[in-house]
C-alpha cells in the first residue's frame, strides 16, 4: 500500500522534518533519512517507532468531500440589517453607506421555519443559527423576533438550538443582557485597551466605543454563553498581539480570542491601516496563543490547523443559507456587490413576500463546485485546514493572497511544532531567515518524494 | 417590571418561588414574558409577538391581555402595572 497523493505531507523544519497527515491527524518531527525510508514505495521493515507510524500514516482516513445530494444547511445565517452605530476604520461591510434597511420579520420568522424543518428531515439535532451585520442588534425588535421564533421552533421539533451572534458591544446594557440570556455564542469585537481599541473601532461622530463595549463584555463574561473575542490585527498593533491578549484574558477571561488580519477596504486605506506583515503577524500570533494560553484561553486564527478536515475555510459551499435583508439567500455574508465585482455568484435563493423560501438547486451545485477550484493548494500542507481561506477574498487578492498563504503555512508549522513539544523550535521557525525560507519553499506530497528526490 | 423573579431556562422562562421549583412559562407565553418584564409596552409587545407566532395583531393582543390577567392574578405583575 502507497501514500495517497496529497495526503501525507513532509514539511523542512530547521534540520528536521514535520511529517504531517492531515486526514489522520497525524503530525510527528523525524529526520530527512526517515522521511526517505518512509516514502520508499515498498514494505521493507522500518525502526518499530518508524513503522508504525507508516502504519498509521496509511491506515484509510475519511476525506472532505464537496457536498452531493439534497442541501442541509450547515447553519442559518440572519442579517437583519447591514446599518451600524460605528465607523471603525477598516469596515468591509459597507456599513458607512448601508442602508437603514432591516428584513422583514416575516421572511425570517418563515425561514427559521423552514430551516427548522430541514434539521428535523435530515436528522440534526441542533438548530444552528447565527445573526450577521451591520450591527444585528441595532434591529432589536427583529433580533427578540428570531431568538424567540427559533427556540419555538426548535421545542415543536425536538432540537437543541445554538444561537450565535457577532457583534460590536455598542448599545444599551438592556440590549447586552438581552444577547447574553438567549444567545450560546457571543463574538465581540474589541482590538485591545482603550486607545487601540478607540482608533480601530470609533462610533458614529468620532467618539470612542471603547466603555460602552467594555460594559457589554463584562455582562458577556459574566453569562452562560460561549464568549469569543474577535481582535482585528493591522500594520497598527500587529507587534503587540501577546500584550493584547494577556490584556483580554486578564479582564474579560473569555473562552476564545480570535486573530483575524486586516482585509484592505477604501476604508482602512483612507485611515491608513494596512494588512499585517505576513511574518510579523506569525510571529506576534505565536506568542499571543502563548501568553492566552496561560490564562487557559484558546487564540484562534481561522486557518490555523483544526480538528476535523475540510474543503472550506467558510459557509460557502456548506450549504450554508445567510438571509439578507433584501430577502435574498446567499452562500456568504460578505456584501453581494464584493462577490459580483471578482465574477462570482453566490446567491443560491430568496424567500418571497408569502414567505416561500425559494431555493436555486443549480446554484447550491455550482457553489459547491467552488471549493473545489483550488488548484495553487493540493500540494500544500493546510489544505485540509486552511481549504484555501476566503473564496472571495482570494479571488479579489489575485497574487497578493500570498501573503495569506505565508501566514497561514508559518503558523500551521509553529501550530504543529508546539502541539509536539517544541517550542524552540517553533519560535526559531518563526525568526527571521528561517521562516523567509520556510515560506518560500514547497510542502513535499510523501507520495511524490522519490520522484523529486531521485 | 414584574414582582417576581424570573430566570431564562433552555426550554422557556422560569418564574422562582422560595417555596417551590417555581412555573415554567413556554413558547410564546415565555416570549411575552420577556418582553413584558424586559418594559415593552403591550402595543410593542403585540406587534413582536404577532411576529414570533405568525398570527394577526388582534389575536396577539388578545392572548397578551389574557396572559397579563393571569400573571397578575399570580401575583407575578402588580395589579397597578399599566403597560402602554
Amino acid at each position: 500500500m502507497m501514500f495517497a497523493e496529497g495526503s501525507v505531507f513532509a514539511i523542512p523544519a530547521g534540520d528536521r522534518w514535520i511529517l504531517s497527515g492531515p486526514l489522520q491527524g497525524i503530525h510527528a518531527l523525524v529526520n530527512r533519512q526517515a522521511i526517505a525510508a518512509l516514502a520508499a514505495n515498498d514494505e521493507n521493515p522500518l525502526p518499530s517507532a518508524l513503522d508504525e507510524l507508516r502504519r498509521e500514516l496509511r491506515a484509510p482516513a475519511p476525506q472532505p468531500e464537496i457536498r452531493e445530494g439534497p442541501p442541509v444547511p450547515q447553519f442559518l445565517g440572519i442579517i437583519p440589517t447591514r446599518a451600524c452605530n460605528m465607523d471603525c476604520r477598516y469596515c468591509g461591510f459597507g456599513a458607512a453607506d448601508a442602508p437603514e434597511e432591516l428584513l422583514d420579520a416575516h421572511a425570517a420568522v418563515a425561514t427559521v421555519d423552514w430551516y427548522a424543518d430541514a434539521c428535523r428531515d435530515a436528522g440534526r439535532a441542533t438548530m444552528d443559527v447565527r445573526l450577521f451585520g451591520g450591527e444585528p442588534f441595532l434591529a432589536r425588535d427583529l433580533v427578540e423576533v428570531v431568538a424567540h421564533r427559533t427556540r419555538i421552533a426548535a421545542r415543536e421539533r425536538g432540537l437543541a438550538v445554538q444561537l450565535e451572534a457577532a457583534t460590536n458591544g455598542a448599545y444599551p446594557e438592556s440590549t447586552a443582557r438581552f444577547a447574553a440570556d438567549y444567545f450560546t455564542t457571543l463574538v465581540l469585537s474589541l482590538d485591545g485597551p482603550e486607545a487601540l481599541h478607540n482608533r480601530h473601532r470609533p462610533l458614529r461622530g468620532g467618539h470612542g466605543s471603547f466603555d460602552q463595549v467594555m460594559r457589554t463584555a463584562a455582562i458577556f463574561r459574566d453569562s452562560q454563553a460561549a464568549f469569543c473575542v474577535r481582535v482585528c490585527v493591522t500594520n497598527g498593533n500587529v507587534a503587540d498581539l501577546a500584550s493584547i491578549a494577556d490584556w483580554i484574558c486578564g479582564e474579560l477571561r473569555p473562552d476564545m480570542i480570535d486573530f483575524e488580519t486586516l482585509h484592505p477596504t477604501a476604508e482602512s486605506h483612507l485611515a491608513g491601516l494596512r494588512t499585517p506583515d505576513p511574518f510579523a503577524f506569525a510571529r506576534s500570533y505565536r506568542a499571543a496563543r502563548e501568553a492566552a494560553s496561560r490564562w487557559g484561553v484558546k487564540a484562534n486564527y481561522a486557518a490555523a490547523p483544526n480538528e476535523e478536515p475540510r474543503v472550506s475555510f467558510c459557509p460557502v459551499g456548506q450549504d450554508a443559507l445567510i438571509l439578507t435583508p433584501d430577502r435574498c439567500l446567499h452562500a456568504c455574508y460578505l456584501l453581494e456587490r464584493d462577490w459580483r465585482a471578482v465574477g462570482l455568484d453566490l446567491r443560491l435563493g430568496t424567500v418571497d413576500r408569502a414567505g416561500e423560501v425559494r431555493l436555486d438547486f443549480a446554484a447550491i451545485r455550482r457553489v459547491r463546485q467552488l471549493v473545489g477550484e483550488k488548484d495553487g493548494c493540493r500540494a500544500c500542507f493546510c489544505r485540509y485546514w486552511c481549504a484555501g481561506g476566503c473564496h472571495v477574498n482570494r479571488h479579489a487578492a489575485g497574487p497578493d493572497f500570498a501573503d495569506f498563504c505565508v501566514q497561514t503555512r508559518l503558523i500551521s508549522a509553529a501550530v504543529i511544532l508546539e502541539d509536539l513539544g517544541e517550542v524552540g523550535r517553533a519560535r526559531r521557525l518563526l525568526d527571521g531567515a528561517e521562516a523567509a525560507g520556510f515560506a518560500c519553499s514547497a510542502s513535499h506530497d510523501i507520495a511524490n518524494w522519490e520522484a523529486a528526490h531521485a | 417590571m414584574p414582582s417576581a423573579r424570573w430566570v431564562v431556562e433552555r426550554h422557556g422562562i422560569r418564574i422562582l418561588s422560595d417555596r417551590t421549583e417555581g412555573t415554567l412559562l413556554e413558547g410564546l407565553e415565555a416570549a411575552a414574558w420577556d418582553m413584558v418584564a424586559r418594559g415593552d409596552s403591550t402595543a410593542r409587545t403585540a406587534a413582536k409577538l404577532a411576529s414570533i407566532g405568525r398570527l394577526a395583531i388582534e389575536d396577539a393582543d388578545q392572548r397578551l391581555r389574557g396572559w397579563l390577567k393571569a400573571w397578575r392574578s399570580a401575583g407575578w405583575l402588580p395589579r397597578e402595572e399599566s403597560l402602554g
